[in-house]
């Protein structure tokens, strides 16, 4: 079992109940929706499709509130820190909400960089939440049979099935490093820290460049011929799935229409 | 005589120049054999199946599939009709979903997809995987993996099949299904050829034994032959099977009056106590 | 209290805030939905003659031996592994390394073009760290700029008879400083300021990441030393299998 709890979005897109959703379809979903939302720019299409992603992922995928809310943090710190950058201004600051002296200049906020802020932070939590309906819902083999269908060269996607498999054996193996290190003492303080922790990534190195020959007859014992062929499902497209997006884009058209009417 | 399937003439490989890995070995394999392959580490039992299968070219000698000499124009003749199953189930595992990755091989063999359907869940079904199907590698066991790397070659439907020290890193029970799964193997006309160092293993297994040692074959016989010779045994750093051993001890003491060949199971034991 | 010693207590305030909301520091990937639709595509079209370049590498190094398509796979699952993993820390803050220097010195910066645009897609699929959107403007830092700048850096010291390992060590610093940098400017192309225009900008996103940003670029360089370190001490024929299929001839 992988125990890191990094790679936790792989795990729900095993377990989503829109797993069986046609690939093709949640995918472009899922992008259509993105490019809408940093196309549009507009308060009111990021919070209609972050609400109905949330319906989406939690309420139609099954995965849970918690956990859900938990992989929404991740980018937290970025947005803050570049809601922070974006929303404060230096210089003479004329008509600010609030300034101080800072320094040599002024840091003060505008209503409009206020906006700008607050706007920026709302739209990339839901462009986020966009990302999620497809990352939360399709495992890695299956996102990579759509970039096969918009022809990808089957180099790049030969190296995406393999660098996924490898990333999972590898974490694997430097679990086993850190256990086995740790129980010698090798984390005691920060200095042995160091040379523990690039001792193992270097010997993770050595292994893997050795690994990766047996890998390679592995393949070719099996009919590898240089071109790496994987079983793809065949997912049928309902008219129930279709109905979802038909939701959104009626609920887009109605924020259109009220953002129309109002300015 | 039974059908002889693979015949190996005078092969030689190296790796580097300076030292063979494998010196001139010569046998044949015949239909339906099941051979266990004994010798240390290093011995060069996993090049010798990497050169069965043609993932590895002979330096000398050359290799005969159903008398048709093995050329790098009909290799893929030898990779589909030899399979092996790893010693490392991560190595020899790829794709992201169990039933990818057991489709891989059949999918390679360029089969019409129904087949390769059809084939893959009858591998998954062989070795009791339905529950795992649309699962992930990484999220399997040991004992799982193993069994969906044994899964990718009965996909295949290989004549012959190699197992790479099939039971190191299993515990006793996944230990006893492999047992099980060999004899279903067997039971479809099957040639097993596996490497072991559990010598009690390999004599309830084998009819043929075949021991390497730096690289040379030095012994080729029958399970009782390979096992009676002190010398060879003492060479190759192999001990007696237990069973054999116990036999030899009972009939020394008269217990055992009947002659005959030493029984293979517990259960032949306890009968011909 | 002079207004002195209250200006630094302000800025440490404000310094240990930001420090405190990134408890988990990773390079600064733009976050998917920051940038708007013609900064995608122009940083994506920006990519794409070093991403030609690098596939045209690759595809001729597989010509010469298939077999380096496992080993080309597994350099990118380490760089995926070595940026998911936590350096250690007394603080208990976790940070994360980049790997692009480590990467440029031991797989060659045209093979890291490609195999950081994988990563990078797979950190944003499966980390939800940088996005689809910003996938261009996120390779072009990370697996380009700062790849380069490294490599050009490792060899000038090559020649110039520097320390081998200062030279790494300069290699990493100033590779995970350079992305850094361009990412900032990125970001501030993308959201100039009202007063001062893209460089007032540039400085304000260079100042709010600077606390998380600096000191992982010195640990990274610290951390890429030790690994060369360690790595010159196993047996050459590893290191010559890398130096063979992948440094660029």
């Amino acid at each position: 079992m992988h125990r890191g709890h990094e790679i936790s979005a792989d795990t729900y897109s095993y377990l989503s109940a829109l797993r069986e959703w046609n690939t093709t379809y949640k995918v472009a979903f899922s992008v259509g929706a993105l490019v809408t939302v940093i196309a549009a720019d507009s308060v009111g299409v990021s919070a209609v499709t972050l609400l109905f992603m949330l319906f989406l992922s939690v309420g139609v995928g099954k995965i849970p509130a918690r956990d859900y809310f938990r992989l929404m943090k991740i980018p937290l710190a970025f947005i803050l820190l570049g809601g922070a950058a974006i929303t404060a201004q230096f210089g003479s600051g004329a008509d600010s909400l609030f300034r101080t002296r800072f320094f040599l200049t002024n840091l003060y906020v505008t209503q409009s960089s206020l906006t700008l802020g607050i706007h920026v932070t709302l739209k990339a939590f839901s462009a986020v939440s966009a990302l999620y309906l497809m990352t939360l819902s399709t495992p890695m083999g299956e996102i990579i049979s759509v970039f096969r269908k918009i022809r990808v060269p089957v180099l790049i996607l030969e190296l995406m099935h393999l660098i996924y498999r490898y990333i999972f054996i590898l974490s694997e193996t430097n679990q086993r490093q850190k256990d086995s290190a740790g129980s010698r003492l090798g984390y005691c303080d920060l200095k042995t820290s160091f040379r523990t922790f690039s001792g193992e990534l270097a010997n993770l190195l050595v292994l893997s460049m050795k690994k990766a020959e047996t890998y390679y007859d592995a393949m070719e014992a099996r009919g590898y011929e240089g071109n790496a062929l994987f079983w793809e499902e065949t997912k049928p497209l309902t008219a129930g799935q279709l109905l979802y997006a038909g939701l959104y884009l009626a609920l887009l058209l109605g924020t259109f229409c009220l953002i129309g009417r109002r300015g | 005589m039974r059908e002889k399937i693979l015949e190996v003439d005078h092969l030689s490989f190296a790796y580097d120049r300076d030292r063979d890995t494998l010196k001139d070995i010569c046998l044949a394999i015949y239909q339906r054999e099941k051979i266990a392959v004994l010798g240390a580490n290093g011995a060069g039992k996993t090049t010798f199946f990497l050169n069965l299968n043609g993932v590895r070219e002979p330096t000398n000698g050359e290799i005969r599939y159903r008398g048709e000499t093995i050329v790098r124009k009909n290799i893929n003749r030898l990779r589909r009709n030899v399979g092996i199953v790893f010693q490392d189930a991560d190595s020899q595992i790829i794709a992201s979903t169990v039933k990818a990755e057991v489709a891989f091989g059949p999918l390679n063999m360029k089969l019409p997809r129904e087949e390769v359907e059809e084939r893959t869940l009858r591998a998954v079904r062989e070795m009791k995987l339905e529950d795992h199907v649309m699962r992930p590698p990484h999220y399997l066991s040991g004992g799982e993996k193993k069994r969906v790397s044994i899964a990718d070659i009965l996909a295949m439907d290989s004549e012959v099949m190699i197992f790479d020290e099939p039971t190191a890193s299993l515990d006793p029970v996944n230990a006893q299904v492999l047992e099980e799964v060999l004899d279903q193997i067997e039971q479809k006309g099957k040639t097993v050829l596996l490497s072991t160092h559990d010598v009690d293993f390999a004599y309830r297994f084998a009819q043929r034994v075949l021991v390497f040692c730096g690289g040379e074959l030095i012994g080729d016989g029958t399970a009782e032959e390979i096992f009676r010779d002190e010398s060879l045994l003492r060479k190759a750093n192999l001990k007696k099977p237990v069973l054999m051993q116990l036999y030899d001890l009972l009939k020394e003491k008269g217990k055992i009056g009947k002659p005959g060949a030493c029984p293979k199971k517990i259960s032949d034991f306890a009968a011909l106590l | 209290m002079t207004t002195k010693q209250k200006k630094w207590i302000a800025s440490l305030a404000v310094l240990s805030v930001i420090v405190g909301i990134t408890p988990n520091a990773y390079a600064m990937h733009i976050m998917e939905g920051y940038l708007a639709p013609r900064y995608c595509i122009a940083w994506g079209v920006l990519c794409i003659p070093f991403l030609v370049t690098g596939y045209l590498s690759i595809n001729k190094k597989l010509k010469e031996n298939r077999k380096n398509i496992t080993l080309l796979a597994m350099a990118g699952a380490f760089i995926f592994v070595i940026s998911s993993l936590k350096i250690p820390s007394v603080t208990g803050s976790c940070s994360h390394m980049t790997g692009t220097g480590l990467g440029a010195i031991l797989f060659g910066p045209t093979a890291v073009s490609i195999l950081g645009i994988i990563v990078l897609l797979f950190q944003a699929i499966l980390l939800a760290h940088g996005g689809l959107t910003t996938l261009g403007a996120n390779t072009f830092s990370m697996a380009i700029a700062g790849p380069l700048l490294s490599y050009g850096i490792f060899l000038l010291c090559k020649k110039l008879k520097v320390n081998r390992y200062v030279g790494i060590f300069l290699a990493a610093f100033l590779g995970d400083l350079f992305t850094y940098c361009v990412t900032s400017f990125q970001l501030a192309i993308a959201y100039p300021s009202a007063e001062g225009g893209v460089m007032a900008s540039v400085g304000k996103f260079l100042g709010v990441f600077a606390p998380t940003q600096l000191p992982l670029a010195v640990l990274e360089g610290i951390l890429t030393v030790l690994i060369m370190i360690a790595l010159k001490t196993y047996a050459t024929p590893e290191l010559n299998m890398l130096k063979l299929n992948m440094e660029e001839k």
